[in-house]
């Protein structure tokens, strides 16, 4: 094990925490894990192209619930209104503002495990935590007790509910572990808007695991915005389990952060399950970003479609790893996949994986992969309608990178993403 | 050194313990693996002291190391002390100097396997460098070739009679500690074909070789060199078959090119060495190293195989385009019925400026197969303007089967294009339905449809190996479908 991981076993608190005894258990359990594997390294094929040396350099300390709170709000403002606001701040919710909708309910995880929500066991007690790869997962179960739980009544459409995400400068790193469970029940409807944002001096990480379970019918529309600092890691996992006829869709967009990794997974358990996932990922300087994303199709009818464009300038280096596995008797299934890299600079790096794994015959799956540069007939044509080369090349990347923000319903919180992706659109060499 | 010659002699002496199958006697190393093994191959090949110096170190380094895991196939343990690591045939002094003179019970074997070797020969003016088990047995067409300049042999009679460019390239490509299965392979390996094509020389026609596993519980390790001197050309059929075993066999072979400027090599496979039964009994297990080096500015390589038989495949032709402008290519068809597994692709490692590779790969699983493409497409950063196309299609018969794709694409050149695609999909029932209804059986349908679906492939190879490919996949796919 590294350095890094002895000390953060080390500081594991050896006392299982407040809650229930199954909580107690499972936080066990997280320990063992974590005591065992420790972190992930790039001998685990799942983090072949991303090392954790940023965050090597820092003397960690793992953030526990009982750090001061901070009065008032340190968030940014929203990128767009939404009906309920939840802020937090290292990990920890901080507060919670807007006006609840019937049928929503938003609890602090602490809360939820001593008042007990029906399906809150099970849902925290499936996540898989197989091998060594899973170190964050692990640290993030040992940890159980920081986070926020939203429940959507059967029938209920909640709108828009967003998290706002802030790290705050700490004297020493902070690694902070959240977790969040979203229930959407029978027919329940939820947008569910995640900001990142921290300011430049943060170089806290921040551990996110996100449980979702989309009842028959349901659908969650889940949108992630991160714009961290360049010294900020951010590491988080998406776990979407959906029955029949659910729909999730995720919209990612990776512009900041100095190393991100998303762990994105949705499996299609009913039949007639569809899952769209898409994004963009920005990067210069030395950022890293690595999206890993998987969907398991274990129901016949099932549709999924991944859509993921990504940019790479500086010396920043962009993984893309997507995966679907159809099992057996998931028939008339259908699979997409497309992941297309535009490549900046000589100092730059693109690594994609595009797998497929294949169980049944009635299916129909393809995927696509490229790496490449601007169309330079399409450069020539905006440079001969007056266009400067910089301007040109910026209006093409960032168009590309639209194709993304475009898929969103709404208008207003589309403009607003591409109005801040062109800001930070890196340039070539 | 007098008792390690003693340990070799009585290793030498010792009876074959083991039935074979057919009456031609062997002589076979008792199983298991040391370096008195290595020792005993290396004294009855007669090898120079340098080269079992460099097996000893690939041995060294084996023992070092792990089989890999890493592979999508489900293997059961090998035990590699069970495997006897060198068969000949006893008629090893009087060996036969042509076709003529080879013993008529191996030309009947090669015929039951389909295979009338003098008879292709003739017809199709091929060289033909036939390996029983481990040792060359005949070689044709030597004069023809020996006029043009061109040296094509056995390994071990290049060892003997070119030493010098055996040990310059030898492990030059694929060095000793390059995997598992390669050290295993430079530590015990006992033949093979080496080929030299001189400068500014046009093989004057295809070079084949045909490999044969026949005595039993014994491994087959050969190890093929081809060396293209600056404007060569030549075009290599290797093609594999194995009589029926209820176990498994094991072959872990090597194969490096070096193509140097403007040099052209071809190497074509059709690989059917025995799949094991219905059940999933018994197979080869083939653990194949190919690499091919495009040293050369403009220099060209392409793989084309045809992989049909053996129950485990573990094999990923390669090209490491060094050469400005250099071209890579890999073009496959990889068939797996019953319980067969295969995990085979290539890698193309772009480091030249300018170069260019293409992947066609295609797979068809049927029964309980599962076969799977793995590939890396590497673009470093001195490759400028490095173009990459792949395309890698599945096709799925049967609900039992699997299908799987593992492309690694690492780009870290802005001027490099990679372009990767792939499909999965199944005979579909309105291809089917169209084909009946035009009075066409099932089973010619479903070969029709298949062949059509590998037509990129079979355009690759030599005419004659494509109209044995054809037939193979239609062997393979028997009882797949209905």
């Amino acid at each position: 094990m590294s350095e890094l991981s002895t000390q953060l076993a080390t500081a594991l608190p050896l006392d299982a925490g407040p809650g229930p005894e199954w909580v107690k258990t499972l936080r066990d359990s997280g320990a063992a894990h974590f005591r065992t594997h420790g972190l992930p390294t790039r001998k685990d094929e799942a983090w072949k192209y991303t090392g954790l040396g940023l965050l090597d350099q820092a003397e960690m300390q793992l953030a526990t619930v009982t750090e001061t709170r901070v009065s008032g709000s340190l968030n940014p403002s929203p990128l767009v209104e939404a009906n309920v606001h939840v802020n937090m701040l290292n990990g920890l919710k901080t507060g919670q503002n807007g006006t609840m909708p019937t049928g929503l309910t938003v609890l602090s995880l602490a809360d939820a495990l001593s008042t007990g929500i029906s399906g809150l066991q099970t849902l925290l007690e499936s996540l898989p935590m197989d091998n060594s790869s899973d170190g964050f997962t692990a640290l993030n179960t040992a940890t159980l007790e920081s986070g926020v739980v939203i429940h959507v009544a059967a029938g209920t459409d909640a709108g828009r509910l967003l998290i706002n995400w802030t790290s705050e400068a700490t004297p020493a790193p902070l690694l902070s572990n959240t977790r969040l469970c979203v229930f959407l029940e029978q027919d329940a409807k939820l947008e569910l808007l995640e900001q990142f944002e921290s300011s430049n001096g943060n170089t806290n990480t921040c551990n996110i695991v996100l449980q979702a379970n989309l009842a028959t019918n349901s659908s969650l529309q889940h949108i992630r915005f991160q714009q961290e600092s360049k010294q900020a890691v951010l590491i988080t996992r998406t776990e979407v389990s959906q029955q029949a006829d659910s729909e999730y869709a995720y919209y990612g967009f990776d512009l900041g952060g100095g190393l991100v990794r998303h762990d994105l997974h949705t499996a299609l358990r009913g039949s007639g399950a569809r899952s769209c996932l898409s994004g963009a990922y920005l990067l210069d300087g030395n950022r890293h970003v690595d999206n890993h994303a998987r969907v398991d199709h274990m129901a016949p009818n099932g549709f999924s479609d991944q859509y993921f464009r990504g940019v790479a300038g500086g010396a920043g280096k962009a993984v893309f790893n997507t995966a679907v596995c159809v099992h057996p008797g998931a028939d008339e299934t259908e699979a997409r996949q497309s992941n297309a890299n535009i490549l900046l600079s000589t100092r730059a790096e693109v690594d994609t994986k595009p797998e497929l794994e294949i169980y049944a015959d009635e299916v129909i799956a393809s995927h696509g992969a490229t790496v490449g540069q601007l169309d330079e007939l399409a450069v020539f044509y905006l440079r001969s309608r007056g266009l400067s080369e910089s301007q040109a090349r910026q209006l093409l990347t960032t168009a590309f990178c639209r194709s993304v923000s475009d898929k969103l319903a709404d208008p207003v919180l589309a403009e607003v993403i591409s109005q801040r992706m062109m800001d930070v659109m890196p340039q070539a060499d | 050194m007098s008792g390690e010659t003693s340990t070799i002699d009585s290793l030498i002496e010792q009876k074959y313990q083991h039935g074979f199958v057919t009456d031609i006697e062997s002589d076979t190393l008792p199983p298991g693996l040391s370096e008195d093994v290595i020792r005993a191959i290396s004294a009855r090949k007669k090898e120079p002291e340098w080269l079992l110096e460099w097996r000893l170190k690939a041995y060294t380094h084996w023992l070092g190391m792990q089989q890999p895991d890493w592979a999508h196939l489900n293997i059961d343990a090998i035990d590699f002390q069970a495997v006897s690591y060198f068969s000949a045939p006893k008629s090893d002094k009087d060996r036969p100097q042509s076709l003529d003179d080879v013993d008529p019970k191996l030309l009947e074997t090669y015929d039951k396997l389909g295979v009338p070797l003098h008879e292709r020969a003739r017809l199709a003016g091929v060289a033909v460098d036939a390996v029983f088990d481990s040792v060359s047995v005949g070689t044709t067409f030597k004069a023809e070739l020996k006029k043009a300049g061109v040296i094509f042999c056995s390994f071990s009679e290049a060892v003997q009679d070119h030493p010098e460019l055996v040990q310059k390239y030898l492990g030059s490509v694929v060095p000793q500690r390059d995997n598992f299965f390669a050290a295993l392979n430079s530590a015990v390996f006992t033949d093979g074909s080496f080929v030299f094509i001189p400068k500014g020389v046009r093989c004057p026609m295809e070079l084949s070789t045909y490999f044969r596993i026949n005595a039993a519980e014994t491994g087959q390790f050969e190890r093929t060199l081809i060396i293209a001197e600056e404007g060569s050309h030549v075009s290599y059929l290797e093609g594999c078959t194995a009589p029926m075993r209820d176990e498994n066999q094991l072959h872990a072979a090597v194969v490096e090119l070096v193509a140097f400027d403007d040099a052209n090599i071809k190497y074509s496979t059709v690989q059917n060495w025995y799949p094991g039964d219905e059940n999933g009994l018994g197979g080869i297990y083939n653990f194949v190293t190919k690499r091919g080096d495009c040293r050369g500015a403009r220099s060209r390589i392409s793989w084309t195989q045809v992989e049909t038989g053996s129950a485990i495949t573990w094999k990923y032709p390669s090209c490491i385009l060094r050469g400005d402008e250099s071209v890579g290519e890999f073009y496959s068809v990889a068939l797996t019925n019953n319980y067969q597994q295969a995990d085979t692709g290539t890698k193309m490692i772009h480091i030249g400026r300018n170069t260019r590779s293409k992947i066609i790969s295609k797979g068809i699983s049927a029964g309980h197969g599962q076969n799977a493409y793995r590939g890396l497409v590497r673009m470093t950063p001195r490759a400028e303007n490095a173009r990459n196309y792949t395309q890698c299609d599945s096709m799925l018969i049967g609900k039992k089967c699997g299908a799987h794709t593992f492309p690694y694409i690492e780009v870290r050149n802005p001027s490099a294009k990679v372009e990767h695609e792939a499909t999965t999909s199944r005979i579909g029932e309105d291809q089917l339905f169209y084909c009946l209804q035009r009075g066409i059986s099932e089973e010619d349908a479903v070969s029709m449809i298949v062949d059509g679906f590998c037509k990129q492939v079979f355009k690759e190879l030599p005419m004659e190996f494509a109209v044995e490919a054809k037939a193979l996949l239609e062997v393979s796919l028997e009882g797949a479908v209905g």
